[in-house]
């Protein structure tokens, strides 16, 4: 037998400084679990594991570059992710006007606590503002050319809803622009 | 009890770790996902996640968002620093940078990919074993790291019990929709055998659930780890089968992840693998 606990009573007899580390490590672990705040070593591997219903209808963004949609799911999925979820997150900022839970706590303890001056530079290194909007399009208009090696003179982002048909063909049944711009 | 590793079985892990990690920043250099590559990103999602306030507030985010030379310097030395520690396993200072280095990428990278993913980051904690100069550290670290590898499989299936949904009718075929919506809109997008056969599976809702109520298992069949190593072999097979099926179903490789499956290799394999290495198969 190799309980966790014989490990612990080895550690424990080998090396004090381990065994406390480990210790620590342990309730740390639990305590993230319990409550689900994943601070980094200390993850939660919980995905998929939200109850989900098979109703046919999925929220998506979409992407169109000069008039036409973006061929997003023929690239690698990693490379895929990082044009895709910046958008999804691009959209939730403009809907939430750029109030994020990390915004909130920097305010509710920071923004009494220390000067001006290291309030915004702490603020500017940890949230976006709504200043970001157009320094985001023209981001993702140079990722975008370099990824698909094409010229982008006219980009834009917004929501979309696909259905699956009776025939298990997919259709896109809304088209909801968020923003678009320009680069003639 | 603890398994105490040689000097030799400590250099094999090492080279074998640390190739892997080369593979897998080569990798992030084809999709374009190094620092230098990104263009200088806009947005950053930090959550409340302390260890990327912290990074991110010592300014190296915005040091390598706004000099492209320092970023590119960032990225070869990452590189290098990998395939130095391989060559230069003895050196405790190489895996040591590569630990700090590896770490603020994940954290970078995730943090403007806007989502903290779990399938490169986690391998910062198997650097760690290799930071300890003594033997006997490096043996304790190493056999902590095994139930750690236990944990996260483990718990992946604790959190699909807890919250039901490895019982909820439909939430496999839920899960093939999800994943396959997105090349199903596109008019011409042409599935291969396999993205077929695995999305007809949605269509028989009764053998969609089963195949989740069998991937959970295989996740929970990793508890065993704690009590017993007697099984350590077949949970490397389940593991790699498990990777390999959610690969194709749900479009989650986790393939970085494979090496930490290298804490299951039992003590005398890695005996095994000294010996070679001293009659000169190596």
């Amino acid at each position: 037998m190799d309980r966790m606990n014989f490990f612990l009573r080895s550690a424990w007899r080998q090396s004090k400084t381990a065994f406390v580390f480990f210790t620590f490590f342990i309730l740390a672990t639990i305590w993230c679990s319990l409550s689900k705040i994943e601070i980094t070593p200390f993850f939660l591997w919980a995905h998929y594991s939200d109850r989900q219903s098979p109703t046919g209808k999925f929220d998506r963004i979409y992407v169109k570059v000069n008039g036409e949609n973006l061929d997003l799911p023929n690239i690698s999925r990693p490379t895929r992710e990082m044009i895709q979820i910046p958008i999804m997150y691009f959209i939730q900022l403009e809907e939430k006007s750029y109030q994020t839970s990390t915004r909130h706590i920097l305010k509710k303890h920071l923004k009494n606590k220390c000067s001006k001056s290291l309030y915004s530079t702490i603020e500017k290194r940890l949230v976006n503002d709504v200043s970001d909007r157009d320094v985001f399009l023209n981001w993702l208009k140079r990722y975008i050319e370099r990824i698909f090696e094409l010229e982008v003179r006219e980009l834009e982002v917004g929501n979309s809803v696909l259905v699956f048909r009776n025939n298990r063909t997919v259709e896109k049944i809304l088209e909801k622009p968020v923003a678009k711009l320009n680069f003639k | 009890m603890i398994p105490f590793y040689n000097d030799i079985s400590r250099i094999r892990l090492t080279r074998l770790v640390f190739v892997w990690l080369f593979f897998v920043i080569s990798y992030q250099w084809w999709a374009d996902l190094m620092l230098s590559q990104l263009e200088s990103p806009v947005l950053l999602r930090l959550d409340l996640d302390l260890t990327y306030w912290i990074i991110h507030l010592t300014g190296i985010g915005e040091l390598t968002r706004s000099n492209y030379p320092v970023a590119l310097t960032f990225d070869i030395t990452l590189s290098a620093l990998c395939l130095l520690t391989a060559f230069f396993p003895k050196r405790i200072v190489l895996p040591l940078l590569t630990g700090i280095f590896f770490l603020v990428y994940c954290v970078l990278l995730n943090s403007y990919q806007c989502w903290h993913y779990h399938n490169i980051i986690t391998l910062s904690l198997l650097i760690v074993p290799f930071c300890f100069k003594s033997l006997k550290t490096f043996s304790l670290a190493f056999t902590g790291l095994r139930y750690f590898v236990a944990f996260i499989y483990a718990s992946a299936a604790i959190w699909k019990i807890f919250r039901g949904s490895v019982f909820n009718s439909g939430q496999m075929q839920w899960l093939i929709e999800h994943n396959y919506v997105d090349r199903l809109a596109i008019d011409d997008y042409k599935m291969n055998f396999l993205e077929t056969a695995m999305f007809n599976l949605s269509n028989y809702p009764l053998l969609a659930d089963i195949a989740l109520i069998l991937g959970v298992s295989m996740e929970a069949s990793f508890i065993l780890a704690f009590f017993t190593r007697r099984f350590d072999y077949y949970l490397i097979v389940i593991g790699v089968i498990f990777h390999l099926i959610t690969t194709i179903l749900v479009d989650v490789s986790f393939l970085q992840l494979w090496i930490l499956f290298v804490v299951f290799i039992p003590m005398k394999q890695i005996e095994r693998m000294k010996t070679e290495t001293i009659s000169g198969v190596d």
